[in-house]
């Protein structure tokens, strides 16, 4: 049997704020609370119809365990629609996507809310485990003797907090910083500081002049201290010479990466609406697009940022889709170091040859079709939706712009890559 | 020969569905005495349940008739010594007991006011005095006569449910606790709060109601009166007296309540300028009651609710009381026949105002998922402030808890743009009142709601007529008619349309 293809009908985000900025206070069960109910409000859809609503979360919630379930419930999903949160980092967003796909393939429904949230600003401070044990023995401590001598063997260091987003963007197998994975493509691909700065303006100004077509993706989100209607990130009056000033952090001496030329760190949610092609017809919805293939693939944890070219080569087998197929380009902006590394591998045959063991490079990738919109270095990276994003992003521009194929890819926290095919209908 | 004692049931599921005297089969054949607002059973433990269960009716309330069977179970379990214990009940879902019956009292005269006061007072006495423990398992409202019944009790345990109310309503309608509740009220809980109680005629949450010690143990309803029962055959309770001693000793002395009763008589001048001559005289009773014998302040109560009973004040409280009720009960506009209310599932409110945020907020806290639009988003935010507020000041004053609060304003689905109203079965119209938008926005609507959707207007200044005149023409003809009339309770306005 023929599986049908999942489509798209329509997508809604929140504006992208830095982190510790508007929409610091909302968590991440608030955020994909806003934007299902912004996507239920917009399509129409009787949310009885829902098969499955699926969420992708990276830092999730202390206080919304399974945060897709809190979603959907507080979005007003009936109760007897199940729910699911995935987790593949970074490409958490996308994650929820293909596994829709899948459950529709395997016949598990053939309507899905799907989507990514994250609050960056809302990734707790922990204790150590060693201060953890303390409060456990303070708790179980019977005897007034007791309690004081367990508070007396509290030590200072007990106190100081591990930062939960420090930790999540280290990887515990290489034991290497993101910004650390990103300098060793720098070094190995002779990327330079002056080309990662240049990708970092590039993603600025393009953001900062499609303003207008990332209203389309975006729903206000209502605080009580008044509206929030654009993202916050992209910088209008950003210079080369602004970006140059700025010091490396992961390699203070001899380093390139710079908070200008990395992804910024945000909060945000974005929804999507997919179904089965028929359903679709029968409901009366005229999608965006399709889902026409994708890939993951793994690679080497201490080069994640290399992802992207493992998970197209991978795609272009399953898919028979190579990237000249591509009328629209995205390669998330995690860094500029590691995009610029990307594009280098898949146009090297020597990178062809010996690590992906085809003949020929994947391809160039023109300007003119990469992250036209503006990247994650402008608009902001909330991990876990970021991905879905991308996919909202790029049928919205293939749409404007009348053409046929867009391809998605992510690089992954843990050596991984993602690419998915999407066509305009 | 008493049938009920063969005849138990003690691991009844539904502590509610016991079997009733008069159900039993005669083991003597001797005619037993049946008896209708109540019914009597004694459990293997030996404990008496009597369950509250007026036939015919939700509630249930202290009439004549009710209170001389509550006498006459008194009677079986006085001439019972093999009894442990009693446990009274409800077998109603959402009333425990609702109090006096107002319309009764309403209607009576002084002479039969001044037996039914008698009556109840005495026959609370009768079971305060029982020697045996008694305990109260209160779910549901648990309002005036039927709190004052739980006070003659030794002790009261609570289901945590919403459905429960319990506290001391009557100053609201121009009367005071007279069956005992601004005697032993103070007694149990201390002065100042009861003075609370009484004074602002509260009625309580189950939780707070055990934080002021009007109860002394919140358990689930079907356990009610298991727990009960457990209880007194282990003698599990601690009396309340033990517990809250010292705070007892410190206020309720005659030093204590003049001083209190001096600082809230000013206060209350301030607030009532004198009028509400009920909350004066319950002030004077209670703290004038506290340093004096039972019997002695009982009759304070007594004469003071007669007083009072009398007043022009007390007769509109009470008219104004039925009025809400009759009110709430109103299914239709007045005038026309009975419609059937079609069932709202989601509704749509047009225009973010302080009308538009009010009937949204309404709506939402009753679990009706809405639709907020207005034409920008600026527009928007400022209804959801509104309603946002609107739920603050509900959780403030504990109407709602704050997740129930967050859930409404979860029910709540901006929007600043066109937005499709097919899945809607009730539009709202709160728009600003000029005719020409209402037109265009009707003209809209028409496109966007579904063949069932209902529109309504909140207009107050523009004909509705008019709006639907030219609605049904532009439509040509009919595809909607239907009527309602949706109350908004928040800001107590009406939207209706008629006759569309």
């Amino acid at each position: 049997m023929k599986t049908g293809r999942l489509v798209i009908i329509d997508g809604v985000r929140t504006p992208f704020c830095k982190m510790g900025t508007d929409l610091a206070p909302l968590g991440a069960d608030e955020l994909g609370r806003i934007v299902v109910n912004a996507l239920l409000t917009r399509t129409g859809l009787d949310p009885n119809r829902i098969d499955e609503v699926i969420f992708g979360c990276v830092g999730q919630p202390a206080d919304a365990a399974n945060v897709a379930r809190v979603i959907a419930l507080r979005a007003g999903v009936p109760e007897h629609v199940p729910a699911i949160t995935v987790h593949r980092n970074c490409a958490s967003g996308c994650e929820a996507l293909t596994q829709a796909y899948e459950k529709m393939a395997a016949n598990r429904g053939s309507v899905f809310v799907v989507g990514g949230t994250e609050s960056m600003s809302q990734i707790p401070l922990l204790f150590k485990q060693s201060a953890a044990a303390r409060f456990a023995a303070l708790s179980k401590a019977k005897s007034f003797d007791q309690k004081l001598r367990t508070l007396a063997s509290f030590r200072p260091s007990d106190f100081q907090p591990r930062i939960g987003l420090q930790l999540g963007l280290t990887d515990p197998v290489c034991g290497l910083n993101m910004g650390e994975t990103a300098e060793l493509l720098a070094r190995e691909f002779g990327v330079t500081r002056e080309a990662q700065d240049e990708v970092a303006l590039e993603s600025h100004c393009r953001a900062v002049a499609a303003r207008d077509k990332l209203t389309e993706e975006i729903s206000p989100v209502y605080l009580n201290s008044g509206v929030i209607t654009n993202d916050n990130g992209p910088r209008p009056n950003q210079t080369l010479e602004a970006l140059a000033r700025l010091k490396p952090v992961f390699d203070r001496k001899t380093g390139t990466v710079t908070a200008g030329n990395a992804s910024q760190i945000t909060d945000g949610a974005v929804a999507l609406l997919v179904m089965s092609e028929s359903k679709a017809n029968e409901l009366g919805f005229a999608p965006l697009g399709c889902l026409a293939g994708y890939a993951y693939a793994g690679c080497d944890p201490s080069r994640m940022g290399l992802g992207p070219v493992f998970a197209i080569a991978k795609a272009e087998l399953l898919t028979g889709l190579a990237l000249p197929d591509a009328d629209v380009v995205e390669i998330n902006e995690a860094f500029a170091a590691q995009v610029l590394a990307v594009l280098k591998a898949m146009g090297s045959e020597k990178f062809a040859r010996k690590v992906l063991k085809r003949d020929t490079p994947l391809g160039a990738v023109p300007r003119e079709k990469l992250n036209v919109n503006g990247g994650a270095i402008a608009l902001g990276h909330p991990v876990g939706a970021t991905g879905a994003r991308l996919v909202l992003a790029s049928l919205k521009e293939l749409k404007r712009r009348k053409a046929k194929r867009a391809l998605v890819s992510l690089c992954v926290g843990g050596g991984q890559g993602a690419a998915l095919w999407l066509e305009a209908l | 020969m008493r049938t009920e004692v063969l005849a138990t049931n003690e691991k009844g599921l539904n502590p509610g569905i016991v079997q009733s005297a008069r159900e039993l089969p005669l083991a003597s054949g001797a005619q037993e005495k049946s008896f209708i607002f109540t019914h009597r059973r004694v459990t293997d433990g030996r404990i008496c349940v009597l369950t509250f269960d007026r036939p015919d009716s939700s509630a249930n309330v202290f009439d004549r008739a009710t209170l001389g069977e509550l006498d006459e179970h008194l009677d079986f379990i006085a001439g019972s010594p093999e009894l442990k214990g009693v446990v009274l009940t409800s077998a109603k879902n959402s009333v425990f007991i609702a109090g006096a019956d107002l319309h009764a009292l309403a209607g009576a005269s002084a002479n039969d006011l001044t037996h039914l006061i008698e009556l109840g007072q005495s026959v609370f006495n009768r079971l305060a005095s029982l020697n045996i423990p008694t305990v109260a398992a209160i779910h549901g409202a648990c309002v005036g006569g039927g709190f004052e019944v739980c006070l003659a009790c030794h002790y009261r345990v609570a289901s945590p449910d919403r459905a429960t109310k319990i506290g001391l309503p009557e100053t609201q309608l121009g009367i005071l606790p007279g069956w005992g509740g601004s005697t032993r009220l103070p007694r149990l809980i201390g002065l100042p709060r009861a003075l609370d109680v009484i004074l602002g005629g509260k009625t309580l949450a189950a939780k707070q109601a055990l934080k002021y010690g009007m109860v002394d143990d919140l358990v689930p309803r079907e356990r009610l009166v298991d727990f009960a029962c457990r209880k007194i055959l282990t003698r599990g309770f601690e009396p309340g007296r033990r517990r809250h001693g010292l705070k007892l000793w410190a206020t309720n002395n005659r030093l204590f309540a003049t001083a209190v009763s001096l600082r809230i008589e000013s206060q209350l001048l301030k607030k009532t300028r004198g009028h509400y001559p009920a909350v004066f005289k319950a002030l004077e009773v209670v703290t004038r009651g506290l340093s004096r014998t039972l019997a002695e302040s009982l009759a304070l109560e007594r004469e003071a609710i007669l007083g009072l009973a009398g007043t022009e004040e007390c007769h509109n409280l009470i008219r104004i009381f039925f009025m809400q009720e009759h009110a709430k009960k109103q299914s239709y506009i007045l005038g026309q026949t009975p419609v059937v209310a079609i069932p709202v599932e989601r509704a749509a409110v047009i225009g973010a105002g302080v009308m538009g945020a009010g009937i949204a907020q309404w709506l939402s806290s009753r679990g009706i998922p809405v639709i907020l639009r207005d034409v920008n988003a600026e527009q928007v935010a400022k209804g959801m402030a509104g309603v946002t507020q609107l739920y603050n000041e509900g959780v403030k004053r504990h109407r709602s808890t704050k997740l129930e609060a967050r859930a409404g304003l979860d029910r709540i689905f901006p929007s600043a743009a066109e937005t499709p109203l097919r899945q809607v079965d009730l539009v709202i119209e709160a728009a600003v009142e000029k005719m020409d938008l209402k037109k265009r926005i009707f003209q809209e609507l028409g496109e966007l709601a579904g063949p069932n959707t209902v529109l309504a207007t909140n207009t107050s200044a523009l004909s509705v007529s008019e709006i639907a005149a030219w609605w049904r023409s532009s439509w040509r003809g009919n595809r909607v008619r239907k009527r309602c009339n949706a109350r908004c309770g928040s800001c107590s306005r009406s939207a209706s349309c008629r006759s569309w």
